[in-house]
């Protein structure tokens, strides 16, 4: 329960700093309002986290922290009484569910302050890197116990999901720029300006629409993963509405700081290039939610907005933001893992 | 905190609570159904009805 609780918290976190990157174009465009935007955000955030949340939970989950021989985990876990569902194979987690705790409850403390530094952190990065930490912590000095079973550490899931952290903002803004002149072209034959604006302002809506859902499906695995981690056997859907729910809360009652920052301070948005900028990051993040890579949303968002900024030269992009805003990608895993790896010990009281 | 905040938060943990007394996808269900309902019949203030003193001159 209180793992769960502390995903509620990290899922909220997460609506406040990341649900920002999927509305923050179009109301920094001024075609939606943040009511509306909310809206929006809260019915296919919610939708993405039900319908496709699952996979990025399991990579999280289960293959970051793992057992090398799932049979004598099994028999740890029966010599402990933890009961199993029929097929669900226990993770370190499952037997020290204070470390998932830990490694949930650093990411969120991380997530918090950037949001309070006004920062678009990656809640992927926060939460890979204190499972980690965790991991670490449980590999090298946790119980005796679970020396039988062999913790490890999922390298080259992690090089993987790394690779996937670099290839984001990179393939959003490869997204953006063709999206915009692809687009760009048949809508200039359009002469009537209010028509074209009707008709950009409706994609994107949609695009935003495909955003949130996208978000939902991948980030609600940062916060229910840990929870499948310490509860192999849950329901993955279940676990994405109240992951979903915490999302939307988050958004509604605190992101607009975060808003601001992408859709206003990074480049000014026209409707053309956020449609152009929201299309790029929204395809970039749901091509990783089916292959179940945690990536970050706002490496997305932020990638999509320089994209579509770059339509009108690297002047439009304020640079000084840009790095700072890198700064805290890089350091946040991390950051996360270090807390993560002294709460584990801390709580686990070795 | 403003209305629709407040309205929109009941309906989401309204449907999570339907989902999870009856399962998740009529929890997404209820969210979204009520949800778009509110967008698109919203409160209104009633009017306030026109006074019957005359005015003064």
């Amino acid at each position: 329960m209180a793992v769960l609780g502390v995903a509620f918290f990290m899922g909220w976190g997460m609506g406040a700093n990341d649900a920002a990157n999927s509305m923050a174009t179009s109301v920094g465009a001024r075609i939606l309002t943040l009511r509306r935007a909310m809206l929006l955000l809260a019915i296919f955030a919610i939708a993405g986290a039900v319908l496709q949340g699952g996979y990025v939970m399991h990579t999280v989950g289960e293959k970051i922290v793992f057992f090398e021989n799932e049979n004598a985990a099994e028999n740890i876990a029966l010599a402990e009484n933890i009961s199993l569902p029929a097929g669900a194979k226990p993770t370190p987690f499952t037997l020290v569910p204070i470390a998932a705790l830990g490694a949930i409850l650093a990411a969120a403390i991380w997530v918090i302050v950037a949001t309070r530094l006004g920062l678009p952190v990656s809640t992927s990065h926060s939460i890979v890197g204190a499972v980690m930490g965790a991991g670490f912590a449980l590999m090298f000095i946790g119980p005796p116990a679970l020396a039988g079973a062999g913790v490890q550490i999922g390298y080259s899931k992690f090089v993987q999901i790394a690779f996937s952290w670099i290839i984001t903002p990179i393939g959003a803004i490869a997204f953006a720029y063709l999206i915009y002149h692809a687009s760009n072209r048949p809508l200039r034959r359009v002469k009537n300006i209010a028509l074209l604006n009707t008709i950009y302002s409706t994609l994107v809506i949609i695009t935003a629409s495909f955003m949130a859902y996208s978000f939902g499906a991948n980030d609600v695995g940062n916060a229910a993963g840990v929870v499948v981690a310490a509860c192999p056997g849950a329901d993955k859907q279940l676990l994405g509405l109240f992951g979903g729910v915490a999302i939307a809360c988050g958004a509604i009652l605190y992101s607009q700081r975060v808003i601001d920052t992408i859709g206003k301070r990074i480049t000014v948005l026209a409707p053309a290039t956020a449609f152009a900028a929201q299309f790029g990051a929204a395809l970039t993040v749901y091509i990783f939610t089916m292959l179940a890579i945690p990536v970050s949303t706002s490496h997305a968002a932020v990638g999509g907005v320089i994209g579509a900024g770059l339509v009108r030269g690297t002047s439009a992009v304020s640079g000084r933001r840009v790095r700072w805003i890198s700064l805290a990608w890089v350091f946040t895993p991390l950051i996360t893992m270090a807390i993560s790896f002294g709460l584990a010990m801390l709580l686990t009281g070795v | 905190m403003e209305l629709w905040k407040v309205a929109f938060l009941a309906v989401i943990f309204t449907g999570l609570v339907i989902g999870w007394v009856f399962g998740p996808l009529l929890g997404l269900v209820v969210i979204v159904v009520v949800l778009v309902l509110i967008e698109a019949f919203p409160f209104r203030k009633s009017r306030p009805k026109a006074s019957k003193k005359k005015l003064r001159p």
